[in-house]
């Protein structure tokens, strides 16, 4: 059964108070379109390299929100030149996509280049895969901090993808 | 009593700033578990503390604030970095 979206915008509502507060270290940008339950997000890595996020609300949080990077000289959206590097498969190779229990995109059910098939949607907020304990990780600032974390630190953030 | 050795910190987090209170020879994964307890996260899980003004190297967990020269009002920033799966 889908959620409302009058419920999704209000926890949309709620949560991007929660991101801008934390974004304010990070220099994020937000840009939140309520009608479509979409959010664009703009983030820097550590040496100012920009990216973007388009977050895809639609169900949340019944499921996990979709997650894609959009390149920002182009504009086209999924490609690996959209996507940071890292040094392990966080940020995956195959879609690309953030490979992470929050993100729709790294489930096979929702789309074929996720890499799991083995994972179920309605355990996305007490996933434990990888020994991880992702119930730590199911607010947008949650996600968000995470994938900072990530572009912010050398030993982690190898610059683009592609 | 002197309270020259105690500092008020603030920690910004995913889910909301935390203040607190602590002696300067705290070491920073207690200060860590603190904050994770006041957000409601699962402990266990690796988080890491930074500078606000170094955002790029983690404080090491066994070091005491004070090793880092953290006084009285800084800001601090709490994040996870995650696992690859």
């Amino acid at each position: 059964m889908a959620v409302d979206p009058a419920i999704t915008r209000e926890i949309l509502r709620a949560e991007l108070d929660a991101v801008r507060q934390y974004g304010r270290v990070h220099r994020w940008g937000t840009i939140p379109n309520f009608a479509s339950l979409q959010v664009l997000v703009t983030l820097y890595a550590h040496n100012d390299d920009l990216y973007i996020i388009e977050i895809t609300a639609d169900d949340y949080k019944e499921m996990p929100p979709l997650l894609e990077f959009v390149d920002p000289h182009t504009g086209e959206r999924g490609t690996p030149h959209a996507y940071p590097k890292g040094n392990d498969t966080f940020f995956h190779t195959s879609g690309p996509c953030i490979c992470a229990p929050f993100n729709r995109k790294a489930y096979k059910s929702f789309v074929q280049t996720g890499p799991h098939n083995d994972w179920t949607y309605g355990d996305w907020m007490r996933s434990k895969a990888n020994n991880f304990d992702w119930s730590n990780v199911t607010t947008l600032a949650d996600m968000l901090g995470m994938i900072q974390s990530r572009l912010s630190q050398p030993a982690q953030y190898q610059g683009r993808m592609g | 009593m002197t309270t020259e050795h105690i500092i008020t910190i603030t920690v910004e987090t995913t889910r909301g700033t935390k203040t607190l209170t602590v002696e300067k020879t705290t070491k920073v994964s207690e200060v860590i578990a603190e904050v994770v307890a006041l957000c409601g996260f699962n402990p266990g899980d690796r988080f890491d503390l930074f500078l606000k003004a170094d955002l790029q190297n983690p404080l090491q967990p066994e070091r005491p604030l004070v090793s880092y020269h953290i006084e009285n009002g800084a800001i601090l920033v709490l994040s996870q970095v995650g696992s690859g799966v």
